[in-house]
């Protein structure tokens, strides 16, 4: 019982603990980074979680590919 | 504190599978329970109630839940009579978590079959599957799929998520990767393109780009041109500037509605016919109209005045056939009496001529009145259609045409109150009507002339087009570079984690290696070869998978059990996996269900996993099921008797379920079904059977050894003649129960008898009402009270090696075996 109770937890807790070992991680993009951790590196993923997570990353990919936006009043 | 396991208390079936009867498995006073039974007797449905009763959906892994491919569904839970027996189709059971008792019910039958909460508690505490069932052992060494096998186990290790973990990052690496590749958005901007260059370019090409927007440029000035594809370029600043004067006139469509308008007041033009000028709109024909009517006025004045005398027209239009030819004529007048010879006329001939050139005025009269009516119609009609089409006009004209505006006013004004006399002057209207036609005529043809690729609004509009194709383009290839980027790093990331959750897996699975092994080589021995459980090597991309090798030989390490293992070896290999996970991780609930897991065993490896189980789960609740007899020796041979219950089923009767050799129905039991207002006719029968049964074992009487194919039951008419002949060779006659001249012995090894509760009546059969079955047991029980022993009222006996008797069975008694008359025949 002891341990279930025990690894349980711990599938959980390792998971939140993998998740900020990476985005603290030297040299990794931080913003995919929070998208694994916030879509995929959980213990209760949405059932969607991939399609998701794939959406965020396409979008992250064309907020980065976009030019600024130049605003005429400075 | 750990809080209590659950240990399962009760089971019931009813209605369920092979069992209709409600049939209750007590482990209160001994939490084991092993059953032999001969194939299709029933065993393995209380199995099934397990499976069923901790199942998500509600059924068994071999039904489905739906009568397809073979699986027979939910539909095959119930007991096929229970419907029409009426008899409720449900596992229950009850489990015991320290001094709490949790009851639960699940039924078999309907849509739904809810699992109740403590099967939801229960389940939640089993990591590892508790029920093992020999058939499916060898899928999980050599059918099941490396990746299959590592989510098994590390479910097992309760690394459920982690493997969710694995699959989704698996997955959402390949659909990074393949949006990386997908080039769709790519080749849509070229069928775009190639439809706005009308399939000059099918493919996006800068320069070539550029060359088609010039040509476009140099069809409104060949002067401009575009040096390059952009925005900002001066070139279409230029035209866009163009443009927007362009936008500030009047449309085409405006200025083709104010012609249309305007020609239909009044327009002069080339005649089709010798080239003089016509004049054509409502104008015109207003004034046509007013000459006509004028004409009429004339006509019919004149006419009036011929047939002045058009009073007399009633008069002559009667007299006319008086004086008609060939008709009698009249000698004097009829109105007057004056002799007609004497009138002006003077005779009847002159008379009818007078007439007629009386009548022949008034026609013309009518004729030029009706023109003129009819002129006056038409020129209403036209009048109105002239108001009308100049209101229409008006709002038309803008400060551009003020002076045709005012023209038109005046002349409107007149028109409107025009009352039929003479026409408004339109000259002045008429003479600026022709010069805004002239004028618009010269615009229409112009902007008609610059129509199509010269238009400057088009040209920006196509130029502004494809410097979107650009910029969607090339916000495409940066954005596929991106993602190729990011799905670099994923990749990166993905092996972060995926070596991160490789080292606890691993250290996880190191715990399981030795229990395994020790049971593996308890039932296969000692000198059998080490199991391994490993995980591919580390910079293996493919992670998510579970080798299970062995070391068979020096020159075969690690290879795979299913190639050099034997069927038993790898029964044990599975049985060992399974059974080591459970010790494990299966603490809170340590229940294990086994059925039918000795098949592919000899003796001795029978005889080791009774070994196994007595010495390694003394601390579990087991449940086991067999058709191996052996086996089931073995088991009560290791097994202690204060923890098991051993018991057999010895039939399957269609109508009650599995018979199992320790059943008993009591008293207590058929009273209450009549108290139910329910038939006890089957309980009677068992509970005879029963008693006749028990009575054979006391007495040690002799049987006939059975055939092979009935090696498990005896009928009853064997078992009464063998009683029979047993107290005849004691010299015993079983007395005669009062009021009844059949013997129960006799009865019975005659065979007429179908029904136990009609065996003591002159008629083979009862009448069977509850009447009749209570009459029937009270006799029965009054000659079961023969058997009773006269001195100590003891109902059990022996019969000792070497004694000439029975003896009661109560060893403080121990009194010599007599029949007594029953002091109280229903007790």
């Amino acid at each position: 019982m002891r341990e279930y109770m025990e690894t349980t937890e711990t599938a959980a807790a390792f998971l939140a603990a993998l998740g900020k070992a990476l985005t603290v991680r030297q040299g990794e993009d931080a913003d995919l980074a929070e998208i694994v951790c916030q879509h995929i590196l959980t213990a209760a993923p949405a059932a969607s979680c991939v399609q998701q997570a794939l959406e965020a990353i396409t979008a992250l990919a064309e907020q980065r590919a976009s030019p600024p936006i130049a605003h005429a009043d400075g | 504190m750990a809080e209590a396991p659950y240990i399962l208390e009760t089971l019931l079936l009813s209605g369920f599978r092979a069992y209709l009867e409600p049939k209750t498995f007590d482990f209160g006073t001994k939490r084991c329970l092993a059953v032999f039974a001969p194939n299709g007797s029933g065993k393995s449905s209380i199995v099934d109630a397990l499976e069923f009763m901790f199942s998500a959906d509600g059924t068994l892994d071999r039904l489905g839940v739906r009568a397809v491919d073979n699986q027979a569904g939910v539909v095959a839970l119930a007991h096929n009579l229970a419907a029409e027996k009426k008899i409720p189709s449900l596992v229950a059971v009850r489990f015991k978590r320290g001094d709490k008792k949790l009851d639960g019910s699940r039924d078999a039958v309907g849509p739904l079959r809810p699992r109740p909460a403590v099967a939801d508690a229960v389940t939640a505490c089993f990591l590892v599957p508790p029920i093992i069932r020999g058939h499916t052992l060898r899928g999980f060494v050599e059918a099941q799929k490396a990746e299959k096998r590592y989510e098994e186990v590390a479910r097992w290790l309760q690394l459920g998520p982690l493997v969710d973990v694995q699959r989704n990052l698996r997955a959402l690496r390949q659909h990074t990767k393949a949006t990386c590749m997908d080039r769709g958005a790519l080749k849509g901007i070229d069928t775009r393109l190639a439809k706005q260059t009308a399939n000059t370019i099918m493919a996006w090409d800068d320069a070539a780009v550029l060359a088609y927007a010039n040509t476009i440029v140099a069809q409104v000035d060949n002067a401009l041109s575009l040096k390059s594809l952009d925005r900002i370029d001066p070139a279409l600043v230029t035209l866009r500037d163009r443009a927007s004067v362009e936008d500030k006139q009047l449309g085409l469509e405006g200025l083709r509605q104010l012609r249309q308008t305007a020609a239909m007041v009044c327009e002069q033009k080339q005649g089709a016919v010798g080239g003089g000028i016509v004049t054509t709109g409502v104008i015109p024909e207003f004034e046509l109209a007013k000459e006509a009517q004028s004409v009429a006025m004339e006509a019919e004045a004149a006419e009036r005045h011929k047939a002045a005398s058009a009073a007399f027209a009633e008069l002559w239009t009667v007299a006319e056939p008086l004086f008609a030819g060939g008709a009698p004529t009249p000698i004097n007048c009829p109105i007057c009496a004056t002799p007609i010879v004497d009138s002006v006329a003077g005779s009847a001939e002159g008379v009818r001529r007078h007439i007629a050139g009386h009548l022949a005025q008034v026609a013309d009269y009518a004729r030029a009145k009706k023109a003129l009516d009819d002129a006056t119609t038409t020129i209403n009609k036209i009048h109105a259609r002239l108001v009308a089409v100049l209101r229409a006009l008006r709002p038309l004209l803008t400060d551009l045409y003020a002076d045709l505006r005012a023209a038109l006013d005046t002349y409107l004004g007149a028109v409107e109150s025009w009352k039929g006399g003479a026409l408004p002057d339109a000259a002045a209207l008429k003479a600026s009507l022709h010069q805004l036609t002239s004028k618009l005529d010269a615009s229409i043809a112009e902007i008609q002339t610059k129509q199509g690729d010269k238009a400057y609004g088009n040209v920006v509009t196509k130029l502004e087009h494809l410097i979107e194709l650009r910029e969607e383009r090339e916000l495409s290839v940066r954005t596929l570079a991106e993602l190729e980027k990011l799905s670099t790093a994923l990749n990166g990331q993905a092996a972060f984690i995926s070596g991160e959750i490789r080292k606890r897996v691993q250290s996880l699975l190191d715990t399981l290696r030795s229990p395994i092994n020790d049971i593996y080589r308890q039932i296969q021995g000692t000198d059998a070869r080490p199991i391994k459980l490993e995980l591919p090597h580390e910079e293996d991309t493919t992670q998510q998978r579970l080798n299970l090798v062995v070391d068979f030989a020096t020159n075969r390490k690690g290879v795979q059990p299913g190639g050099y293992l034997s069927d038993s070896q790898i029964h044990s290999l599975a049985l060992a996996l399974r059974l080591a996970a459970i010790r494990q991780f299966n603490t809170a609930a340590p229940m294990i269900v086994l059925d039918d897991i000795v098949t592919s065993y000899d003796a001795n490896h029978r005889r080791a996993i009774a070994a196994l189980l007595a010495s390694n789960f003394t601390d579990f609740q087991l449940i086991v099921t067999t058709h191996d007899e052996r086996f089931f020796h073995y088991l009560k041979d290791q097994l202690g008797e204060t923890d098991w219950h051993f018991t057999r089923i010895i039939r399957l009767d269609a109508d009650f379920g599995p018979r199992f050799v320790d059943h008993r129905v009591t008293d207590a039991m058929i009273e209450a079904r009549w108290h139910a207002g329910e038939s006890a006719a089957n309980e009677m029968r068992q509970a005879e059977e029963e008693w006749l049964l028990q009575l054979c074992r006391d007495f040690g009487v002799n049987v006939r050894i059975r055939p092979v194919e009935k090696a498990y039951s005896y009928e009853r008419s064997e078992l009464a003649a063998a009683v029979e002949q047993y107290l005849r060779d004691q010299g015993l006659t079983a007395p005669l129960v009062p009021g009844v001249n059949n013997r129960f012995l006799t009865s019975l090894q005659r065979g007429a008898i179908e029904n136990f509760g009609s065996h003591f009546q002159e008629s083979p059969h009862g009448d069977g009402s509850k009447g009749d079955e209570q009459a029937r047991w009270k006799e029965f029980k009054f000659f079961r009270g023969y058997f009773v022993c006269p001195k100590c009222g003891k109902t059990r006996f022996k019969h000792p090696f070497g004694m000439k008797r029975a003896v009661c069975a109560n060893e403080g008694c121990e009194a010599q075996f007599e029949f007594t008359a029953p002091a109280d025949p229903t007790s």
